[in-house]
């Protein structure tokens, strides 16, 4: 959700170069005698496969019920999808150096399986999949919900729709027009869940409760629940009591402003509220919430030390801590949830810019 | 590689789901890769320590040609929790079916014929049938082809399998390099094609993972030992760097790069932060116990919590770790080498192990209002103690013993 900022220029990926790209034509079995191989591709260009993939869909898919007319030709689109490859993972290294090694849907540190994603997937809007300024990086969770396929298709809307901000907030387009000052239209809060519930019931952690939190997280009561493979949330566990659930919950703000509705529909679409494993996410093993909770409490924590720090005047350690802070907040990620609980010490925005590259340089009005 | 015990906090059985023996990964050692110390996030992909693919494959073992699978027995250890791993994807991908039903049989060739000969009795030249006796066998050697930072238990805390002393046996060197050079050295694999690519002959600066010489030479088996600790970096290609890929997502060598810095600006704070409270005693005589007492500092303390934090986040404890001791423990440091060596220990141990929390002091919780309901203070002990990494093995940390 962070809203970052990405530049085509002067970059190792070129869109113009990725669909000029030839494919390979290939034959379905190389040990097959000649006479009984079947050719399953032709050389072409991508460009042509894209223009042939988005002819097809149009002609094909049936945007009404939602559904393919035949089942041969969701095989044919199949066909043109694995031939028209992957290329834009090229944009990989390009946006790793433009926006950090980060998720741009639940901002996750990723160090070891970060990719370039189209913010539509290709077998549905070929014609935009390639295109730098709709291509962000992805976790494998995230990759996951989007790629299934029945998140986003033609029949959810069109590229001019889908990537209107009021009904999707990407990361790299929501905050364009916008200026210094503007209200940042979604906000992260502690909250208390329920103990048997998957749904949205939350209850804010009233601010009175937040030292006590702080306190059972400095003891080692605040845990990732590992005891059950459908779950991985986090809770306060205190000797003889039951465990209470709690997590980092990202929402839209209650401005009123035409983006919110967009903040939450893609809240919704990459599931960031999921408390435990995403049904369809990657092997099933969902960390994002306890991740962003576990950095929210840790941002207290420093927070709380540096707060008393500053109250002793020792700037000298003061100035050590803030560097360490700043690698600290850097490798755990989460940018909105830094922003939040530092929201009232001085040039955090700017500093965060510094920390997460590729934040929009704008000043953001917070919740 | 951090040495780390293994111990489910429930019994583990051959039903138990992926899923479940990930989490009980995670809860035992912690969210890093038990390889390369990465911090496992969102990528957490399911790979065993031996293969356990059960594709069917040719063997042709010094003349003896049989079938059998890649993976040693998957039935059985597929979900075995011996040979489960924290892995993230990076060392996943590299290690791919590297470490399987091969390197056991050539390892039984090797050290143990006659269990060898008596598994060909069973089955070669056909499809080779392996008794559960025989495939522990098999999956004993294929471990012994490597090093291993884990030691697994059962959930009493029994050991199952003992792990390697991987502290001692890796090290890391700082250095510009190419990957080329590497591959010479045996600490990277690379294809043919790959050698002569251009940028396997640019130099990179990098924090490389290389065999500790000096530690291996006084082991028992040296020579074994070398080709052990060779084959882990190989398998899991630790030092591969390719940044001249557009798609490369492997960012190991990277990340471990950037941490070294973060770990020489921490350990500038440290021995800054030392060395003002030892001139803030001025130049009176002092014993050793009151010198000592400088690094129980409540300034110190605030920082080396900052610092666990930052280690916590970065990952590469093992890099934190070879780095802090050899400077805390460097006697020709005249910051540090006035402390006696069990203050420096115990000041290691509060970093890297495990710490004491004292919220005695701790702000008493304030009323949101005057309606508002003062909230509960329940009767928990406000003394303790938290680890800085879950399932850290001290006992094969000879630096704290």
């Amino acid at each position: 959700m962070r809203p970052i900022v990405t530049n085509a220029n002067n970059i190792g990926y070129s869109k113009n170069t990725e669909l000029a790209r030839k494919t390979v034509e290939r034959e379905d079995d190389d040990n097959e005698p000649l006479i009984k191989r079947r050719r399953i591709a032709t050389e072409d260009t991508i460009s042509t496969l894209l223009y042939e993939l988005d002819t097809f869909v149009k002609a094909h898919w049936n945007v009404n019920k939602n559904r393919w007319d035949t089942k041969r030709s969701e095989r044919q689109a199949s066909t043109l999808i694995e031939n028209i490859g992957t290329g834009y993972l090229n944009a990989t290294q390009p946006l790793i150096q433009q926006t950090g090694q980060y998720c741009a849907y639940c901002d996750t540190p990723v160090f070891s399986d970060v990719r370039a994603e189209p913010i539509l997937p290709l077998e549905w809007f070929p014609m935009v999949a390639f295109d730098y300024d709709k291509l962000v990086l992805a976790c494998p969770t995230c990759r996951t919900l989007l790629e299934s396929g029945v998140a986003l298709n033609r029949s959810s809307g069109d590229v001019t729709t889908l990537t209107n901000s009021s009904n999707y907030a990407w990361p790299q387009l929501f905050w364009q027009g916008m200026q210094n000052g503007s209200l940042l239209p979604f906000s992260y809060q502690l909250v208390y869940l329920p103990t048997f519930s998957f749904g949205e019931t939350f209850t804010p952690i009233p601010p009175n409760e937040i030292s006590q939190l702080l306190k059972y997280y400095r003891l080692g009561y605040v845990q990732v629940d590992h005891s059950s493979p459908l779950l991985g949330h986090v809770n306060i566990n205190l000797p003889d009591s039951p465990p209470t659930r709690i997590a980092s919950w990202v929402m839209p703000t209650n401005f009123g402003l035409s983006v919110e509705p967009g903040v939450k529909n893609l809240i919704s679409l990459f599931q960031l509220n999921l408390n435990g494993a995403a049904p369809g996410a990657k092997d099933g093993l969902d960390c994002r919430q306890a991740l962003r909770t576990m950095a929210h409490l840790k941002a207290l924590d420093l927070l709380d030390t540096i707060l008393k720090v500053a109250q002793n005047g020792d700037q000298d350690l003061l100035n050590r801590l803030f560097e360490l802070w700043g690698k600290t907040a850097q490798a755990t990620g989460f940018w909105g949830v830094w922003l939040s609980v530092f929201r009232n010490v001085p040039s955090i925005q700017p500093d965060l810019a510094n920390l997460f590259p590729g934040t929009t340089p704008i000043t953001w009005t917070l919740p | 590689m951090r040495p780390t015990i293994k111990l489910p906090s429930r019994q583990v059985d051959i039903f138990e789901s992926f899923d479940g023996l990930r989490h009980l990964l995670l809860e035992s050692v912690g969210s890093y890769c038990a390889y390369c110390e990465l911090p496992i996030t969102v990528d957490f992909p399911v790979a065993t320590k031996v293969s356990a693919s059960d594709i069917n494959q040719p063997f042709d073992i010094h003349g003896n040609i049989f079938s059998y699978t890649i993976g040693v027995q998957p039935r059985r250890f597929a979900k075995a929790w011996v040979n489960q791993q924290t892995i993230c994807s990076a060392c996943a991908n590299a290690k791919a079916t590297e470490l399987g039903s091969q390197e056991g049989f050539m390892q039984l060739y090797a050290t143990n014929i006659g269990t060898f000969n008596q598994l060909m009795a069973n089955g070669a030249p056909n499809r080779l049938r392996l008794s559960d006796d025989e495939a522990d066998d098999l999956f004993i050697a294929a471990i012994q082809t490597w090093v291993w930072p884990d030691e697994s238990t059962d959930e009493m805390g029994v050991t199952v399998l003992p792990g390697d002393p991987t502290f001692e046996l890796f090290t890391y060197e700082s250095s510009s390099r190419t990957q080329l050079d590497l591959a010479n050295n045996n600490l990277v694999r690379l294809t043919n094609d790959e050698k002569l690519e251009p940028w396997a002959n640019q130099a990179q600066q990098g924090v490389w993972v290389i065999p500790n010489t000096a530690y291996i030479q006084n082991q028992q088996n040296p020579q074994t030992l070398m080709s052990r600790v060779q084959n882990t970096i190989l398998g899991l290609n630790l030092n591969y760097s390719n940044t001249s890929l557009p798609t490369f997502a492997d960012r190991r060598v990277l990340n471990r790069t950037t941490t070294f810095a973060t770990i020489n600006t921490a350990i500038n704070h440290l021995s800054a932060v030392v060395t003002q409270i030892k001139n803030a005693q001025g130049q009176q005589q002092r014993d050793q116990d009151d010198i000592d007492q400088d690094l129980l500092d409540p300034k110190l303390n605030i920082l080396l919590g900052f610092i666990r934090e930052t280690l916590r986040a970065t990952g590469f404890w093992s890099l934190w770790a070879q780095r802090l001791l050899a400077t805390v423990n460097d006697l020709n440091n005249g910051t540090w080498n006035i402390y006696s060596a069990s203050a420096r220990k115990e000041l290691l141990y509060q970093l890297l192990i495990e710490y004491e929390i004292d919220l005695r002091d701790f702000a008493i919780p304030t009323r949101a209002s005057e309606n508002a309901p003062i909230p509960n203070d329940s009767e928990i002990e406000e003394i303790g103690s938290q680890i800085v990494i879950p399932g850290t093995d001290v006992n094969r940390l000879t630096f704290l013993q």
